[in-house]
């Protein structure tokens, strides 16, 4: 598979260097950032690109921002030109109309130099805390067009030759609501920044520029290859999925894959028109999205690089959700349409990977997930936030696999903060935060269970703090069953005004069951809020679907479930059809096979036929 | 005669190492006995004293000043998850913190397992939900008790985990830092109605800020405690039976001793101790050597290890990973990756290329060479082709190797398919071995700032003398010192160690800090500190404190651990001023210049205090330097692969045991000893020095 | 001649010069391969708690449509959707 020229020995040994640098690009970022985005769950880019924008090295991260930050190395190519860039320099950029995805994804990108020639690029988004948008944190319900969205940065040197430009810094934190905390995210993507040209200058010193100019290109063409190959084993056929997104209405998602040769072609013909909400996707942004669809299936085990692109075609008809035109909004598009691509993507694919014998162990059941809240006000110690970020999605159910359950609150590529650490930060108070019991998509495989959390206000001096409520809205976007798996329950994020939840506090009652708090409930659909005294704001993140006929799922691991608090006895018995008895929950076999049997015959018998 | 006698417990052998009062070390090693550790410790105890000249085990144990102790019995535990039956009491609504841990969870996985979604998974957690059991209660940031705890409450929680039948309860209740009371009054309830069970309570293992690691460290803590414990109580029993006169001290994770019943109280401390006493011993060697930064490195059959030495001070970890747990445990700080002479060699199918590990042929059945059923080709197996291993001589002759089966598996599995010659393979498989190698110390020092130019790298375990060279000389690193002791690197390290308490908690200061109460705070962990090293009959004159800050910049979550100058003095307000600097230095070390951002203002977030009261031990001998006796150990000559010449050259063998200090060697050449194997590589030059270490000085 | 899977219980079938589906359980012959191979199959409608106590919240929006083998009855597909009401 490899180029003749290369010694293989010396391709291992560079080509996981270079990933060890991402690596080492994304530990600086998440020891120097600021918010819970950063440090806490992951939401970021650390990748080395090629001198010409190529992707040399994918972090170990969302896959979209790896193929959005390479265009953004090649708009800064374009509009600067290669005598006006300079050994270190650093340029910003977050114009989700040139390459970002949405304006608060702020990317900094640094030319690396060695001898004075260009060898290549680093990149890193972070989300940054404000960028003095209609809503404070950027994602802005209630805007309708991309000048309510925040500051909108075309490329523009932070740093000439090693200086920090102060007058630049400065004018764009001074544009948001929370100077140092934007600061702060500026300087920790600085710091990765640094890290990532000090390692590569040093390769380029040990090894040479030939053969590390030989390497990086080989092992694009490696990639390519290889993928190429593996989809040439792989039946030809077309594949489609749709989605709904509930923004003002319905909002449809459609695609088809079709899968030639060694090609991918993701048609998203179809999809309905942009909106004047902010969901719509940047056409980079699905073309992104499905990158990272394809890295988590089939090419998991290769240098991730600009190879995985190679071989993929997006077809993104102007002006709908998924090629959004100038200057339709896109503030909260990364959640909505960018994860709902995500999943038409990753669901074509996994069909595609199922007529495979030799892959279709790799199956997991997509999610349409990441529903999420942030919050903004002034905190117990007079401090104000902009960008308080719950990170429930970090908390999703995932989906099972072909031989074994999806993972617990496997979270959708984050990870969460601590309980502690929110409440020590932020003027609130959780009442619980838990596996949700009977959320998980039923199957011979189930899904991976999600969370359930509830927070109220705690010692908030102005007694109120804003909210957002994004991400992908819509009752049927959780998990989706797989070949006969059920789907998870459905994400709900619920806003119950004046609530009990002081009294019982008061009386000594943990308030840990939402039955027991009263007040008013409101299902939030993409919209500012408020969070006041007594409000409680409970969110039950997405679980993952199943995989298989629950029927047909080993008797003892449903055992496991209900003594483990994540099946109930009930769901034991009308889901799947497992006879357990107190005390010990005992396995009754014979009565299960029997209780199947029959439930088999009355679902067939009984049940009604769908309205044509 | 009175000697100090260390012995640590390896998962194959348990070794011994006893100093007398001259510094003179005598080692021992016998098998390990996982049914019983303390008949394994008896039995190198038993070997050191006969190489001594003494009957047996007691002569020595009698004449034993000090004893000192690593075991595996808790990494044990926890890997073969034989812990007995664990509960857990945690507040109300929030059982699944154990579960949940950090959502997406994938320390401790490699770059494939990592993207590879179809197989990811989360541990099976250390206590089985069914035995989680919720307590009505809540307290809140600032300790305030929202939600009382009742007495009726206490009585029911209890009683539903006793009757489920466990042995050993952990309580880890949400802000347990800010306020220990429902934690205690669930304590003493279980001590005063259940006095048998184990406890192990958030607020004593672990006050720090961070549910799931806090619970964590107090479930392991739950879950390996009755184990050490009656583990540690037997062995005091046998070795005071067998002549021992003193208190067993044993090896905690930060790298110092502690009593038996201390031990017990916080036994997830020993998770780990045995590289933790190789590093320590490390620094010690180091500072006789007149060497500040040294890079440990310890090359076995399944792992390598390193850990870093700057300045003569190791480096802690205060959240290490453990079993892919994150946890609040003062460690060490010891890098490591599953590869060594048993990691099998392998060509990825599709890409055609060769790669090591991570799985391992273990010791059983191990590298085809070793002729006990090994059918997969190993590290060491390519080590042996190359001429490095001796067929006839390895281990000092103590076990044969087998070349001509290595030979054919290699050249079938991986040289053919790989069109190169056996050699090439071979020596392919040597690179990139080295290469994961210094990958791992690149990580270990480039990562975190630190040049490794600028270090002297040890090489510890039986496979890291053969690859030290190689590995060392890819950093630029000019020195490798092959210890007398390389391969009972635990061992000894023990005979070194001092009593060490280790105390901290978090609390969350803005800078500037009150000056009044960061003395406060200090002033509770420095007298907790003092008293337990009273208690273990130190006067205040042989005690040595040090404190430090967890410090950060405002809104971030990680922190930079900064230490004060050692002593107790009472801190001013300059002394204040002068640790913010240092953070803001230690920050721009390690991000680059201009990544600090003072404007955003810091925070305090944790106090530690180290408590070391000094063991009175003799310095390690030195031995006259001779002249060059070289020519007398030559044993022979045979050919061995080596790079700059692509091929097999004549190598001149040497034996260790009949090198004297100042003998000089150039490479290429080798060097047998019973428990390794030394390569000097071409251009390189090797010495004996005083110690009776083996010195290597590499070409640039 | 089985060529390769389809889905879970499903599988592609080469015989006389047609490419079928056919149910990996039985034999049973859906239809050729590009054709609706749902239009061929059992469907089954229910209420979506059948799938989970907390789907109630979709009850009169949605509906569970499960797919079975004609012949033998082994499970193809379940998922939810959209109620339709009749005219």
């Amino acid at each position: 598979m490899l180029n003749g020229n290369i010694d293989p020995i010396t391709f291992e040994v560079l080509s996981h260097r270079l990933h060890q640098i991402t690596r080492e690009m994304g530990i600086a970022l998440e020891r120097t950032g600021g918010t819970v985005t950063t440090t806490q769950q992951h939401d970021y880019n650390a990748s080395l690109y090629r001198p010409d924008g190529e992707i040399m090295a994918a972090g170990e991260t969302y896959g979209h921002h790896v193929v959005c930050a390479g265009f953004a190395v090649k708009r800064i190519l374009e509009s600067f030109g290669k005598e006006e860039i300079f050994p270190d320099d650093i340029f910003l950029l977050n114009d989700p109309y040139l390459a970002a995805i949405h304006n608060p994804d702020v990317y900094i990108i640094s030319p690396i130099h060695y001898q004075n020639a260009l060898v290549g690029w680093s990149a890193t988004f972070v989300h940054v805390s404000d960028v003095g948008a209609i809503t404070p944190g950027g994602d802005s319900p209630d805007a309708t067009e991309i000048f309510q969205e925040g500051f909108r940065i075309p490329g523009i040197k932070l740093v000439e030759r090693g200086k920090l430009r102060k007058d630049v810094f400065n004018t764009i934190t001074h544009m948001t609501r929370q100077p140092d905390a934007v600061g702060l995210d500026l300087k920790c993507e600085i710091a990765a920044n640094n890290v990532a040209k000090a390692r590569l200058q040093a390769m380029y010193r040990q090894y040479g520029p030939e053969l590390m100019n030989s390497v990086s290109a080989e092992m694009i063409r490696y990639t390519e290859t290889v993928l190429r190959k593996r989809l040439g084993e792989i039946p030809d056929g077309e594949w489609r999925e749709t989605l709904t997104i509930e923004a003002d209405g319905p909002c449809r998602l459609v695609l088809a894959l079709r899968k030639q040769e060694d090609r991918l072609i993701f048609d998203f013909t179809g999809t309905d028109p942009q909106v004047r909400k902010g969901i719509n996707l940047p056409f980079h942004g699905t073309f992104g999205f499905c990158f990272g669809a394809i890295l988590y299936s089939i090419a998991y085990d290769l240098p991730k690089n600009q190879g995985v692109l190679k071989p993929m075609e997006v077809i993104a008809p102007k002006g709908t959700l998924v090629h959004v035109q100038f200057p339709g909004p896109i503030s909260m598009s990364t959640t909505s349409s960018g994860f709902g691509v995500g999943f038409l993507a990753s669901s074509v694919l996994m069909q595609m990977i199922a007529t495979s014998e030799k892959w279709r162990k790799e199956i997991v059941a997509p999610s349409a997930s990441h529903r999420n809240c942030r919050h903004s006000g002034v905190n117990q110690y007079h401090r104000y936030s902009a960008f308080i970020n719950m990170a429930h999605g970090a908390m999703d159910g995932n989906g099972a696999r072909i031989d074994r359950d999806g993972v617990d609150s496997g979270g959708s590529y984050m990870s969460c903060p601590n309980v502690e650490w929110m409440e020590l930060q932020y003027p609130l108070l959780y009442l619980f935060r838990r596996h949700a019991m009977d959320s998980t998509g039923a199957g011979k495989f189930r899904g991976g269970v999600g969370v359930e959390s509830a927070h109220t206000l705690h010692d908030a001096p102005e007694g109120k703090i804003r909210g957002v409520a994004y991400g992908v809205a819509g009752l049927e976007n959780s998990g989706h069953g797989m070949f006969g798996g059920y789907p998870g329950a459905p994400s709900v994020m619920l806003l119950m005004e004046k609530t009990k939840v002081n009294e019982l506090l008061a009386s000594n009652r943990p308030p840990t069951e939402i039955a027991s708090l009263g007040g008013q409930e409101r299902i939030l659909p993409y919209c500012n809020f408020e969070l006041n005294e007594s409000d409680v704001l409970y969110m039950r993140v997405a679980s993952g679907g199943g995989y298989g006929d629950p029927l047909e799922r080993d008797p003892a691991l449903v055992q496991k479930d209900v003594a483990n608090s994540i099946v109930s006895l009930d769901a034991a018995r009308e889901i799947y059809g497992v006879v357990l008895q107190e005390p010990g929950l005992q396995l009754h076999l014979a009565a299960t096979r029997q209780l199947r049997t029959k439930m088999k015959q009355q679902e067939i018998d009984g049940g009604e036929a769908p309205v044509p | 005669m009175e000697y100090i006698v260390g012995v640590d417990i390896g998962g194959t052998f348990t070794d011994c190492v006893a100093m007398d009062e001259q510094g003179s070390v005598t080692l021992g090693k016998a098998l390990s006995t996982p049914d019983d550790f303390a008949v394994g410790a008896v039995d190198a105890v038993g070997d050191a004293a006969r190489n001594l000249g003494f009957v047996g085990a007691d002569e020595l144990l009698s004449a034993t000043k000090f004893f000192f102790h690593a075991c595996t019995v808790a990494d044990n535990t926890l890997i073969t998850r034989t812990g007995p039956k664990t509960g857990l009491l945690t507040t109300q609504g929030f059982g699944d913190t154990l579960l949940v841990m950090r959502g997406r969870t994938t320390e401790g996985l490699t770059e494939s397992e990592a993207f590879r979604a179809s197989t990811q998974s989360k541990p099976d957690s250390i206590i089985p939900r069914s035995l989680i059991e919720e307590v009505a209660e809540r307290i809140d940031y600032k300790g305030s008790a929202l939600v009382r705890l009742e007495a009726e409450e206490i009585a029911r929680a209890v009683q539903s985990l006793i009757d489920r039948g466990v042995e050993s309860i952990a309580i880890a209740l949400l802000w347990a830092l800010a306020n220990d009371t429902h934690e205690k009054e669930l304590a003493d309830f279980i001590r005063h109605h259940h006095p048998s069970v184990y406890l192990s309570l958030s607020s004593e293992v672990a006050p720090y800020l961070g549910e799931y690691e806090r619970t964590a460290t107090t479930a392991f803590n739950a879950y390996v405690g009755p184990k050490i414990a009656a583990y540690l109580r037997r062995l005091r029993e046998v070795l005071q039976s067998k002549g021992l006169g003193r208190e067993p001290l044993v090896m905690q994770a930060y790298g110092g001793v502690l009593g038996i019943d201390d031990t017990c109280k916080k036994a997830v401390g020993t998770i780990e101790s045995g590289p933790a006493a190789g590093i320590m011993g490390s620094r010690d060697f180091g500072e006789q050597l007149g060497v500040g930064n040294v890079l440990a490195t310890d090359m076995g059959g399944t792992t390598f290890k390193v850990g870093v030495i700057r300045d003569g001070s190791v480096e802690k970890d205060h959240k290490p990973i453990l079993m892919r747990y994150q946890l609040f445990l003062s460690k060490i700080w010891v890098e490591s990756i599953g590869a060594g002479g048993g990691s099998i060699v392998w060509i990825d199918a599709e890409s055609g290329l060769l790669k090591v590990g991570p799985q391992g042929a273990g010791s059983s059945p191990g590298p085809i060479c070793y002729g006990l059923g090994g059918a997969e080709v190993t590290v060491s197996d390519a080590d042996l082709i190359l001429g490095y291993l001796n067929e006839e001589c390895f281990l000092g002759g103590r076990m044969k190797l087998a070349k001509e089966p290595a030979l054919e598996v290699l050249k079938e599995k991986i040289a053919r398919p790989m069109n190169m010659t056996v050699a090439e393979a071979a020596s392919g498989i040597y690179r990139v071995t080295n290469s994961h190698m210094s990958d791992l110390i690149r990580r270990a020092t480039v990562e975190r700032g630190y040049d490794p130019r600028e270090f002297t790298l040890f090489a510890f375990g039986g496979a890291a003398p053969v690859h030290a060279g190689r590995y060392a000389a890819e950093l630029g690193i000019k020195e490798v010192v092959v210890p007398l002791t390389a391969s009972v690197h635990g061992a000894a390290g023990l005979v070194g160690s001092d009593v060490i308490y280790d105390y901290g908690r978090s609390e969350r200061l803005s800078v500037p800090a009150d000056l009044e109460r960061v003395r406060e705070i200090f002033t509770g962990l420095v007298e907790r500190a003092m008293a337990s090293l009273g208690a273990a009959g130190f006067k205040e004159s042989e005690m040595q404190i040090a404190r430090s800050l967890d410090i950060r910049y405002r809104q971030q979550v990680h922190e930079l651990n900064v230490p004060f100058p050692p002593g107790i003095a009472e801190l001013s307000e300059q002394d204040l001023e002068t640790i913010y600097g240092r953070f803001d230095e230690f920050y721009e070390l390690l991000y680059g210049a201009g990544a600090g951002y003072r404007e955003a203002g810091k925070e305090i977030m944790a106090f530690r205090v180290v408590a070391i009261g000094e063991l009175n031990k003799p310095r390690l001998r030195k031995y006259p330097i001779e002249k060059n006796r070289a020519e007398a150990a030559l044993k022979t000559e045979r050919k061995a692969y080596f790079e700059e010449a692509r091929d097999f050259i004549p190598t001149k063998i040497y034996d260790y045991g009949r090198l004297a200090p100042g003998s000089e060697i150039s490479g290429p050449a080798i060097i047998e000893t019973p428990i390794t194997t030394i390569v000097i590589n071409p251009n390189d030059r090797a010495t004996m020095d005083d110690y009776y270490n083996i010195r290597m000085v590499l070409a640039e | 001649m089985v060529k390769h899977p389809f889905r879970e219980n499903l599988e592609v079938e080469s015989a006389a010069d047609r490419q079928w589906l056919r149910c990996t359980n039985c034999g049973r012959r859906l239809c050729a391969l590009g054709q609706d191979w749902k239009a061929a199959a059992l469907r089954k409608v229910f209420s979506p708690t059948k799938a989970g106590p907390l789907m109630k919240i979709l009850e009169g929006r949605y509906l569970l449509e499960k797919i079975y083998c004609p012949s033998c009855g082994v499970l193809f597909n379940a998922e939810m959707i959209e109620e339709k009401h009749e005219a």
